[in-house]
């Protein structure tokens, strides 16, 4: 892919992750969020004519696109005193998370299940890329896009597969992964990959420690592909990329990777634990981590993680 | 002759020198000649001076001694002086094992100049071994002053007589399995080809702090990497054979036909091998055959664009021939073994607009003459690509099935094929939370806020109500957060991220060239003993590992002599840098930290009971 040019237009995809739970032990309020992110996205929208935008919120039991809106989705009943051009995006987004957070409500209280604060994300994710793919195809100009998810839940272990296939999709289409985690303790371990690995930014937002959320999002996010060429952007300065060992949860610096699940071993094993596969290892036990025969289509193979990354930057290397 | 004070002499040989006969005495300070009566040596060498010597061959007649020595009174590396002394007795057996006698007690007292080859030696188990003794230096730490291998007598003995006198020597650690010849080698490649890793070897291995094997055990990428360059054979020349003639001052041509030269020409012109195997030697001699062969016009015919030079000869004008009956004969190209495509991209190139004209220099009728010669260039540049391929030459596939098979090949359109159904079997994961305990390192992360841990489950329609969503987004935003905290932060962050983005941030600190092969050495040294320090307290101690141990911590303190050295002379130094001598300080600080708690580990380990 070609260097940005300064003219050229920006698609943002802008992920929601409204999580009721999480939102509500936030000291940020969701209301004040979502405020300060519209806000955000009018900035967007008025560096150049030409971004293009779109919203996705996300909620566990669903995700919707809010903007841009179906016709004759939108209530005319609000009134928001903006700019002319924003109304549209603005009102689109603010009435959708308030249909989202109604119907989230009404089906968690049909479910009385616990609300959980484990987002899902790669949902979102692959929305996302779907837009984007769309968008770029359905235009002749440059566009550059990028995803940026505010997260406020926590990791779900559930999703990590399907979230790291949309990730490398993500960095295959060239598609920059910003993360701003705005509530929801902690990091998020598996947004930060995103982020490393897409060539994206990740900040948290510690409302708790007197961060400011709009400061963050201007200063940390609205920077285009062109402009980042130029820019040290804060972020990214130490995400941790050593993993454990499924086995024995050690701490590896080489172990051996699944190569169809990614699960990782500090010891060779002939039927991986996570997923079942067999795999091909020639010449009996290996002692140590090694390459190993071809993938024959019907079996795994076991690969080394430095091998691994070579290829996909997932699981681990030395800090 | 006088002798200085508590000296004793080893051995006296009767030899000339300068013509005039006396006696050369190896005592326990010195080599000195004295002339027969003379009371004060002629010369004399030190054994601190002593460089090299040599030895005249079995073979030769004269038995001779030649020493070369520092000049004590010029500096190091000025000009060595030279001495030759001849045996004056006429028996040469006597003489040569008189000869051997005093080099035997020579060998007792001179140092070793050679640390590399001596210690590459020593420490592998390997005597010298060579005869002469002016061994071809083994790598860069030998350049000092020259090789004293040691003759073939003393080179023997040389181990255990000079570890007895040589401390330096005799440190040097023998490994337990002693390394190949080719090893040898291939280690003494690596160290005259990296300059900078000699030089740890020769804090390291030649000071006796760590063995030969030890050294190497953590570097074999290196030998490997080596051993495979030394196994690459070079492939056959590309060059064009072209035999040049030598005129004479009669006026007259002299070819220079070696078999190097005539293997070439078998290979250029295969009709020649077949005219050499039939004619020679029975028919005509070697010499005769390739005098015909200049002469001849098949030769002449492809070195000018004159066809007609040359005389005609009957053996090569039927290589003549056959040549041109290869290459004429159009059956070559048998209608039936061509595919029946039709490249279209063929005369894509032909653009008579832009200057890229269709060649009209390969019309048959124009250069009948210089076919030959284009010939020529053809087969070699064949001959050049397959030396490449490293292949036999392949014969163009003549078979009517490969023709077919390639036109089916061309005509088959993989977009109408019907693609075959994939494999795919489902994945099935057993347990998903095993990613998230992997990544999170046992949960440390998500215990970083306890707060939000200590809330517990919440009522699921508190939650809900909670939260609302105001339409009033001009609002006033005052309150949600510090914004002079959240600029100090992201700006550090982004600095942090600069700081290691930037691709020459040590450029940045204009360190001069020399300082920085100094703190890169230091780094080296250090790194190095402490890797094989920490090793040796990790083992079980014993008193032989705890003796090394010690000597490793004294090398310490040559390193540290050396980062004040850097230090020092970084603060004295102009650079671009103002702040150099701090900036060398800070990048040495690491280095001397650590081994400050090598040195105070192994001091609190104290001594193994059998060692006290």
């Amino acid at each position: 892919m070609s260097e940005a040019l300064e003219s050229d237009a920006s698609l943002l995809v802008v992920v929601l992750d409204i999580n009721a739970s999480a939102w509500a032990r936030s000291p940020l309020a969701l209301d004040d969020a979502l405020q300060q992110t519209i806000i955000f996205i009018n900035a967007y929208l008025a560096l150049k004519p030409s971004n293009q935008l779109v919203v996705l919120a996300s909620t566990r039991s669903e995700c919707r696109t809010l903007y841009p809106a179906e016709p004759g989705s939108i209530s005319d009943g609000e009134d928001i005193r903006v700019y002319e051009q924003f109304r549209a995006a603005d009102i689109a987004i603010l009435s959708g998370v308030r249909a989202l957070l109604s119907s989230a409500s009404a089906a968690a209280s049909r479910a009385q299940t616990e609300d959980s604060e484990h987002s899902l994300i790669s949902r979102a994710l692959s929305k996302a890329l779907c837009h984007i793919n769309q968008m770029r195809s359905s235009t002749l100009d440059a566009v550059w896009p990028r995803v940026l998810v505010l997260s406020a839940g926590v990791d779900a272990a559930a999703e990590y597969i399907s979230l790291m296939n949309g990730i490398f999709a993500a960095q295959r289409m060239g598609v920059l992964i910003d993360v701003c985690k705005v509530a929801g303790a902690g990091d998020s371990v598996f947004l930060q990959q995103a982020a490393e690995i897409s060539g994206g930014v990740y900040l948290r937002v510690d409302a708790r420690a007197g961060w400011s959320l709009l400061q963050t999002l201007l200063f940390g996010f609205l920077a285009d592909h062109y402009t980042r060429q130029v820019l040290y952007l804060p972020g990214n300065e130490r995400t941790d990329f050593r993993a454990t060992c499924f086995c024995h949860k050690r701490i590896v610096d080489i172990g051996f990777v699944c190569s169809v699940c990614l699960s990782i071993f500090c010891r060779m094993t002939p039927v991986c634990s996570t997923c079942h596969t067999k795999f091909a290892v020639r010449g009996g036990r290996v002692e140590r981590p090694a390459a190993n025969g071809a993938n024959n289509g019907t079996q795994g193979t076991a690969r080394t993680i430095s091998q691994q990354l070579s290829t996909a930057s997932t699981t681990s290397t030395l800090v | 002759m006088l002798l200085i004070p508590g000296e004793v002499i080893h051995h006296s040989s009767e030899t000339v020198y300068n013509r005039d006969d006396g006696k050369l005495l190896v005592t326990n300070k010195r080599l000195a000649w004295c002339r027969n009566g003379a009371e004060r040596p002629t010369c004399e060498v030190l054994f601190e001076n002593f460089l090299t010597q040599q030895v005249s061959t079995a073979a030769s007649k004269k038995v001779r001694l030649r020493i070369s020595a520092q000049n004590p009174e010029s500096a190091t590396g000025s000009e060595p002086i030279v001495l030759t002394f001849n045996w004056s007795n006429p028996n040469s057996v006597a003489a040569k094992a008189d000869r051997e006698e005093l080099l035997a007690a020579l060998a007792m007292f001179t140092p070793r100049r050679s640390q590399a080859s001596g210690a590459a030696a020593a420490g592998t188990g390997q005597s010298v071994g060579a005869t002469s003794a002016n061994a071809a230096p083994a790598g860069p730490s030998a350049r000092p002053q020259g090789v004293n291998a040691g003759t073939s007598s003393n080179a023997a003995a040389g181990g255990s007589l000079t570890s007895q006198n040589n401390t330096k020597f005799s440190s040097v650690k023998i490994g337990r399995i002693p390394a190949s010849a080719e090893e040898i080698k291939i280690r003494q490649e690596v160290l005259s080809k990296n300059e900078d890793l000699s030089k740890l070897h020769n804090t390291l291995v030649i000071a006796g702090l760590i063995s030969e094997d030890e050294f190497w055990s953590t570097r074999k990428n290196i030998l490997e990497t080596q051993a495979i360059q030394m196994q690459l054979r070079k492939g056959s020349s590309s060059t064009w054979l072209d035999l040049a003639p030598n005129t004479q001052t009669s006026g007259d041509f002299r070819y220079t036909i070696t078999p190097n030269v005539a293997r070439r020409i078998f290979t250029e012109f295969p009709q020649v091998k077949k005219a050499y195997i039939a004619n020679v030697p029975h028919k005509v001699a070697e010499k005769e055959f390739w005098k015909r062969f200049v002469t001849s016009q098949f030769f002449n015919r492809g070195r000018t664009a004159d066809g007609s030079r040359g005389s005609r000869d009957t053996i090569f004008d039927e290589c003549t021939l056959e040549e041109d009956a290869v290459f004429g004969n159009t059956n070559r190209y048998d209608l039936a073994y061509l595919t029946g495509l039709l490249d279209l991209t063929r005369t894509q190139e032909d653009s008579i607009e832009t200057g890229n004209a269709p060649d009209f220099t390969m019309r048959p009728s124009l250069v009948d003459n210089k076919l030959p010669l284009f010939r020529r260039f053809n087969h070699h540049s064949e001959l050049v690509l397959q030396s490449v391929l490293n292949s036999k030459r392949k014969h163009i596939e003549i078979e009517h099935t490969a023709a077919d098979r390639a036109l089916r090949d061309a005509t088959i359109l993989e977009d109408l094929e019907i693609p075959e159904p994939e494999k795919k079997i489902k994945l099935s994961i057993q347990d998903r939370s095993r990613y998230f305990t992997s990544m999170s390192k046992g949960g440390s992360d998500s215990q970083a806020d306890p707060d939000m841990q200590d809330a517990g489950p919440m009522d699921i329609d508190s939650v809900h109500t909670a939260l609302k969503v105001s339409f009033n987004i001009s609002r006033s935003i005052e309150g949600y957060g510090d914004t002079q905290k959240t600029i100090a932060n992201l700006s550090r962050s982004a600095q942090l991220v600069g700081l290691q983005k930037r691709p020459n941030r040590i450029k940045e600190l204009n360190i001069p060239d020399e300082l920085m092969k100094a703190i890169a050495e230091c780094h080296g040294a250090g790194t190095e003993m402490l890797r094989h320090l920490w090793l040796l307290m990790r083992l079980p101690s014993t008193p032989e590992r705890w003796q090394r141990g010690e000597k490793i911590v004294t090398a310490f303190s040559n390193v540290q002599q050396r980062i004040r050295e850097t230090i020092a002379k970084a603060n004295t130094m102009e650079s671009k840098n103002p702040k150099l001598g701090s900036t060398v300080e800070k990048m040495l600080q690491p280095i001397t930290e650590s081994l400050d708690t090598g040195k105070k580990a192994f001091a609190g380990r104290g001594k193994p009971k059998s060692a006290r």
